[in-house]
């Protein structure tokens, strides 16, 4: 039996198979889609993890790797098939303040990293709101953003090395931390492959210097439409800002409901957080540009951040603005897209509109310097009518999006739940493209099966691993 | 060894490419301008295929910092249109120097992408591989497929846009090209100053310092080495950084700088130079080890200009083709000479020019050929490697 089998390897206790250890497996944080694994394997270290896709690969099992399960997307369900949960392997092998780098297990969170990293007066730059919680694993899985990726960029920036676990078991190196780039790609391809290439067993990422001074704004509107003209007038000035983030009236007062709490003007229609960093030198005057472009733009007022305290508290509001959501409905559906920035205040609007159609309620949080929206809907999951609303509603904005140049995902990826706009953005081609980068790296597609790339797109074509071994004994 | 040997094919159109690779019988060597045709080989000699024909913009938003263009399109070119909106591209990649005219060859924009360009000097830390938001690509089997978009952030399936920013056309040919672009700083001044201490003292202060500050040490056979820097932003911070450079040991007196708005593009020109009849000898080792590599280097490519990056640790030698004539023994020495003078990890190089024998794809990167090239028809590697690695003149 593969249960006897696999707790020879990591032992009884980290195999999961009754149903009520299998409950914490079965959403990853969008509401709607449940799915249970048939058992979930918790390796310990690195050689359990290998002897245990060996294991699935000589059985021909089908698995799906999860780092915290915050993807938003079901990119991590694992549906009636084997869930490897990582967040046994957590150990930060290296800091190199010199080289500045790290090199970490798949599963060390997100801040604890830059937290380790701030005595070298470092950072891991990537800032996904779920930081507190979300893997390294993850986030390459992923290729998640952040505030802070308007300036810094994203994961897929800040990765420079993966040792990879293959699917048929064996082991891989992909790019190089000191190395001249040569041959194709393939971290580049791994990132963001949302666990169908394989598993990353170590992620070699690049630290950034903390900035020597921070700014953080607040920016106040009437109206949502001058906040989005705002991101533009700031966007056109040069100024990279750090980050660059918008919240509407109902986020707002969320937040301000909550015990995340943060000063926030409740009469506001929207605000703008942005933040400039670096040298200090010129930095005041890069606030003083930034607060005419809002001022400009129709804002009541803006204000500045005084010390450290204050910066935290406006960026605390932010980061939970999720969390707070939670107060006002059972379920929150956390949405993904992006737009070109100059349909900002166009998408916006369309976006209002599709709600109160629907007569659902939109909350909007997101990253506006990269025109990445998140349109959120707090609903009861329970009440069929009302799910079908928000469904229908989230369906006509992911068009909407598509429709004005943009995508339907950012940083989330498209797991489970994009799969169906898949066909509005990419022609048959162009996925049966995908499809065959994936057959390279996983032949026979037990890694993460059913995601990413509807199944229709693939054609007859399938990979044959002419000069590489098949699975490891 | 020739990339080019008979007529050149230039297909007018996508359509045209795509039924030009649909019916191809015979391998094609995929090109832009043709300034780079030794990068990443050695190829096989082959039919040529320019995408110069396929040209000019397709879509510009200067509000969302976006263009894109068709492969063909020139950097100057782009730099001209994304210039009158007060707009670029924040590296102006290597390039070789043109054969006729004084300056360099005005490389394509596909190319830069197809060959994942080096720059030096760029602004905010951008590669090539940062920039480029989304390809079209007609695969060697004729299929023409789209990757990425044109929105700065995008994770919608797999990432095929990496896949072919570096791929030297052989899984498909770049047909057209969605970058990011950046607002022209209000200051951007490129700086030019001889050392005052020793290149040893230097460079741990160049790899040490913590601002958004591009720099390039310049080793050259027959000059003091001199230090360039871009130093961008509104002017108080311009200022500042000009500072920072100051203070890295240099004779600031003697130093020169221009306005990259102004008349600095043209020095910025003289650093991007190749020279022809030039094999470039990249080298990399962990920053931490970046006095032994530079060291070794001097001494083992005594003839050579040598471009250290204190942002990589990657160090870029322009050996004359006649002084090439031993190279692997030379790259052999260089690693060996940087290890004894106290470097503490492996070297890394590749050869872009002349390289002697094709590199060996991995299990992955075969099946990733084979799904978009089945044929093989597309930038074949020279079949036999090279018994000696002596380059030719071109």
């Amino acid at each position: 039996m593969l249960a006897s089998s696999l707790s020879a390897i990591v032992g009884a206790r980290w195999v999961k198979v009754r149903r009520p250890e299998l409950a914490p497996y079965d959403a990853d944080g969008l509401p709607g889609y449940r799915a249970t694994p048939s058992l979930a394997v918790l390796p310990g270290t690195k050689d359990e993890l290998i002897a245990v896709v060996c294991e699935l690969a000589r059985q021909g099992v089908p698995w799906v790797p999860r780092g915290a399960g915050t993807g938003l997307s079901g990119g991590a369900l694992a549906d009636d098939v084997v869930l490897i949960g990582l967040n046994r392997l957590t150990r930060i092998i290296e800091v190199d303040p010199v080289n500045r780098l790290a090199r970490v297990e798949p599963g060390v969170v997100n801040a604890k990293l830059s937290r380790e990293t701030t005595r070298y007066g470092l950072q891991y730059a990537p800032d996904p709101s779920s930081q507190t919680v979300c893997t390294i694993g993850g986030n390459v899985a992923e290729n998640a953003g952040g505030p802070h990726c308007l300036k810094y960029g994203v994961t897929m920036n800040h990765v420079v090395e993966c040792e990879v676990l293959l699917p048929d078991g064996t082991i891989t190196r992909l790019g190089g931390a000191y190395r001249e780039a040569d041959g194709y790609d393939l971290l580049g391809a791994f990132v963001g492959s949302e666990g169908c290439f394989g598993i990353a067993t170590e992620v070699t990422v690049r630290l950034v210097p903390l900035p020597d001074a921070v700014h953080t704004l607040l920016a106040d509107f009437s109206s949502v439409n001058d906040a989005a003209h705002a991101v533009s007038r700031i966007v056109a000035t040069g100024i990279v800002p750090a980050a660059l983030e918008m919240m509407d009236n109902a986020t707002i007062r969320c937040v301000e409901a909550s015990i995340y709490a943060a000063g926030y003007p409740v009469d506001a229609a929207a605000i703008l957080l942005c933040e400039v960093d670096g040298v200090p030198d010129g930095l005041d005057d890069d606030v003083a540009l930034i607060r005419d472009a809002c001022m400009t733009s129709g804002a009541r007022g803006v204000r500045v951040a005084t010390d450290a305290a204050d910066r935290l508290r406006l960026w605390q509001g932010r980061k939970k603005a999720f969390g707070a959501m939670g107060r006002l409905a059972p379920a929150l559906v956390v949405q993904d897209a992006v737009v070109p920035r100059t349909k900002l205040p166009d998408v916006l609007a369309a976006i209002d509109a599709i709600g109160a159609r629907h007569g659902v309620r939109v909350c909007n949080v997101f990253h506006a310097g990269d025109g990445n929206l998140h349109p959120n809907i707090p609903y009861n999951a329970d009440d069929a009518d009302e799910s079908a609303r928000v469904h229908a509603a989230m369906s006509e904005i992911m068009h909407a999006c598509v429709r004005a140049g943009g995508t339907i995902t950012g940083e989330h990826g498209v797991g489970l739940d994009k799969l169906p706009y898949m066909d509005s953005l990419f022609d048959a081609e162009s996925l049966d493209a995908m499809c065959r980068v994936r057959s390279a790296f996983d032949p026979d597609r037990r890694a993460n099966p059913g995601k990413v790339v509807p199944v229709h797109a693939c054609r007859e074509w399938h990979g044959t691993r002419a000069s590489r071994s098949g699975a490891r004994p | 060894m020739s990339g080019t040997d008979t007529t050149m094919i230039t297909p007018a159109s996508v359509t045209e490419l795509r039924d030009v690779l649909r019916t191809a019988t015979e391998p094609l060597r995929v090109q832009g301008r043709g300034s780079w045709l030794h990068g990443g080989g050695p190829w096989a000699t082959a039919q040529a295929l320019s995408t110069t024909a396929l040209r000019g913009v397709v879509e510009y938003i200067p509000g969302d910092l976006v263009i894109t263009v068709r492969a063909g399109t020139t950097l100057a070119e782009l730099a001209e249109v994304t210039g009158a909106h007060g707009q670029m591209l924040a590296i102006a990649p290597y390039a070789t120097q043109d054969r006729a005219a004084p300056g360099i060859v005005d490389a394509t924009v596909g190319a830069m992408i197809a060959t994942a360009s080096p720059a030096p000097l760029p602004l905010a830390d951008m590669t090539a591989r940062d920039l480029v938001l989304g390809v079209q690509v007609v695969t060697g089997d004729g299929a023409v497929t789209r990757a990425g978009g044109r929105v700065v952030k995008n994770v919608a399936g797999f990432d095929l846009v990496r896949l072919h920013t570096g791929a030297f056309g052989t899984l498909g040919v770049i047909t057209e090209v969605s970058l990011r672009l950046h607002a022209r700083p209000p200051h951007d001044t490129l700086v030019r100053a001889p050392l005052r201490d020793s290149v040893a003292e230097v460079i741990p202060r160049l790899v040490m310092q913590r601002a958004p500050l591009p720099m390039l040490l310049e080793l050259s056979a027959h000059d003091d080495p001199v230090l360039w820097a871009r130093c961008a932003g509104n002017a108080a911070r311009t200022s500042a950084l000009m500072d920072r450079v100051g203070a890295m040991g240099l004779f600031p007196q003697h130093g020169q700088h221009w306005s990259l708005r102004e008349e600095g593009g043209a020095h910025l020109d003289a650093v991007r130079a190749t020279p022809r009849n030039t094999v470039v000898v990249r080298a990399r080792m962990p920053l931490s080890d970046a006095v032994p590599l530079v060291r070794a280097a001097r001494e083992v490519f005594p003839s050579s200009t040598l471009r250290f990056d204190p942002a990589t640790g990657g160090l870029r030698v322009l050996v004359p083709v006649a002084h090439a004539s031993a190279l692997d023994h030379d790259i052999a020495t260089l690693g060996r000479r940087a290890a004894a003078g106290g470097a503490t990890h492996p070297i890394s190089v590749v050869v872009d020019q002349y390289r002697a024998a094709p590199r060996v794809l991995t299990p992955i990167e075969a099946e990733i050929k084979r799904g978009f090239d089945a044929r093989g028809i597309l930038n074949p590697l020279a079949a036999v490697p090279h018994t000696t690695n002596a380059p030719t003149a071109y």
